[in-house]
């Protein structure tokens, strides 16, 4: 392309500034819509089951309730919050649980979270020490002693030692892997969460939790038959509370792929349609772009210029138009990420646009359209 | 120059096929001043179109100085118009946004001939009286100044043929007769031009005249 025809095309951008302005806003919310598609469909696609590379007891049920938001397993009413605490307390008095409850200490003014945990939380998940030692089975519902043992998330790596006393009260007995990580239990919501500045400590006796005022973690309860749950549900409704749909841990592992695979679908549904719209719109403000400057195309065509020489001018400018749009999204966007996106969907759809044009060009000459518009 | 053999061309109108040319066949020599005659509808401008090799001929042959230019590739067509092709049209054919200097550069832009762009602007502006116009946009340009923009964008490559479509078709007789003097001066410089008119007093004017009528050679092949 010569330097005279690059003036041109300049000249022809400039002269076509309103034209250009629109087709580049049209090009950026384009952009905007493909590229934020692209992103949570890539997303999606790699983002994992919360539930997956964890060793769940087989015999074990989540309390779920897909219409209500349950933290740690059992309903939470925080209008209520007793009847919640001695449900988990009848749950626990009746059937052997697995999992966590928060609970708070405090301190100088400051509240401490720390997290109770079953028998078997730590074999569930995996959980290794880099310092020291996890919990023994007879520290587990123990009532309260003095100096109860806790292991701590690898963020308190630098503070603590083995042995040494975390809020003055609990014997740091192991320090934690960094990295471990954790299910929270919410159905098909369920979520992994690290668990790097957590604190944990075993699960007391009911007595001590009761005295403590600490839920009982409820997380996975164990039966050999579902039906042996129902009687959670029947203490739940006597007490006016929500009921709960009891799903076991692969149960909620395929609810949890089912749903993320029609998010996927649906994503992706949305994403193709989009971006088809998208094309087609290109594709057509190009032809409305090309039909608009016929006249000046023809009289260069009379002047020597070849259907080559237009069709590279009407790729040129439609490129420079498009790469407006790439850099003006990249810029709003200041993802490198996301700036790919645009660069090779622009480039791409660029290409596609300019297709139709060759292929009228080449099937009917321009004399002849030129000829048909007058 | 340039000779046309047996040329016919045939398009179709909906479902029915029109014949536009029928077994055309002339000559025209260099330095010749040619008009091209003959009602509305009797095929003077799909002749000068393929004249200009922006249409095909469906049947026939033709040549320029000897060579056989009717199945040429598309991209040696371009540069055969660019070369040895000047077109003025009726509507002038200006870039009416383009200024008269970027309007005369077009035929510039694709030549592959060695010129000093500047001066040949300049020198084509002279000779048609509008060197005070150079940065004038063509939308300002009346419509004798656009028709000899029109033509001296149609000499600036130096060109062999010159090819008008109603050249004064639009404009008032003072101005067609200025816009004809033009034509003149170029053709006793040498070049070949070949006019197509409905405008008898246009046609008097020129040295040889072509009638055409259906499509075919009514008058005037040699």
């Amino acid at each position: 392309m010569n330097k005279q025809l690059i003036k041109i095309i300049l000249f022809d951008i400039k002269s076509n500034l309103l034209s250009c302005l629109l087709l580049t806003f049209q090009m950026i919310v384009a952009f905007f819509v493909i590229g934020d598609l692209c992103s949570i469909t890539a997303y999606k696609t790699v983002t994992v089951n919360a539930l997956d590379g964890f060793d769940f007891p087989k015999n074990c049920y989540s309390p779920s309730n897909p219409d209500i938001y349950t933290d740690g397993g059992i309903v939470v009413d925080y209008d209520d919050i007793e009847k919640e605490r001695n449900l988990s307390y009848y749950i626990a008095e009746n059937y052997k649980t697995e999992g966590r409850s928060e609970f708070y200490e405090e301190k100088d003014g400051t509240e401490y979270a720390l997290s109770v945990i079953t028998e078997h939380y730590f074999d569930i998940f995996g959980f290794e020490v880099s310092k020291g030692r996890l919990f023994q089975n007879a520290e587990y519902g123990k009532d309260l002693s003095d100096n109860p043992p806790v292991v701590l998330g690898s963020d308190f790596e630098n503070d603590y030692s083995i042995g040494d006393l975390y809020l003055d009260k609990y014997e740091v007995v192991g320090i934690l892997k960094s990295g471990m990580k954790t299910t929270f239990f919410q159905g098909d919501k369920s979520s992994i969460v690290s668990v790097d500045d957590d604190v944990f400590t075993p699960v007391m006796s009911i007595e001590s939790m009761k005295a403590q005022g600490i839920d009982c973690p409820t997380s996975l309860i164990y039966a050999d038959d579902k039906s042996d749950l129902a009687a959670i549900n029947d203490y739940a409704a006597e007490n006016g509370m929500n009921t709960y749909n009891f799903i076991s841990a692969d149960e909620t592992r395929q609810l949890i792929d089912l749903v993320s695979t029609k998010a996927d679908i649906s994503l992706i549904v949305i994403s193709s349609i989009i971006i088809i719209l998208a094309v087609f719109s290109m594709i057509q403000s190009t032809l409305l772009y090309v039909r608009k400057n016929i006249r000046e195309l023809l009289i260069h065509m009379i002047c020597g210029a070849s259907q080559s020489d237009i069709l590279l001018r009407i790729s040129a400018e439609v490129l420079i138009i498009n790469l407006v749009g790439v850099v003006v999204s990249s810029l709003i966007f200041m993802s490198l990420r996301t700036t790919l996106v645009f660069v090779l969907t622009g480039i791409a759809t660029a290409v596609i646009a300019v297709v139709p044009v060759m292929v009228s060009i080449k099937r009917k000459p321009l004399i002849m359209q030129i000829k048909e518009e007058k | 120059m340039i000779r046309l053999d047996n040329i016919s061309k045939t398009f179709r109108d909906g479902d029915t096929q029109v014949q536009a040319l029928k077994n055309i066949s002339f000559e025209v020599n260099k330095g010749e001043l040619v008009a091209i005659i003959g009602k509305s509808g009797s095929g003077k401008s799909t002749l000068l179109n393929i004249l200009g090799l922006l249409d095909k001929q469906t049947d026939g042959d033709y040549y320029i100085d000897g060579k056989k230019v009717s199945s040429i590739p598309e991209r040696e067509k371009a540069k055969l118009r660019n070369s040895h092709i000047g077109f003025v049209m009726q509507d002038f054919a200006l870039v009416e946004k383009y200024t008269v200097k970027q309007n005369i550069n077009i035929p510039l832009i694709y030549t592959d001939k060695p010129v000093n762009k500047e001066k040949a602007i300049n020198d084509v502006l002279k000779s048609v009286g509008l060197s005070d116009k150079t940065n004038t946009p063509a939308y300002k340009l009346s419509g004798g100044q656009k028709q000899r923009v029109a033509i001296a964008r149609a000499v600036v490559n130096e060109p062999q043929i010159i090819l008008a479509d109603e050249p004064t078709g639009a404009l008032d007789s003072m101005t067609a007769d200025e816009i004809m003097q033009i034509f003149e001066r170029l053709n006793m410089s040498g070049k070949t031009v070949i006019i197509v008119t409905h405008d008898k007093d246009i046609a008097a004017r020129c040295k040889r005249v072509i009638e055409l009528s259906d499509g075919e050679i009514a008058k005037g092949t040699n």
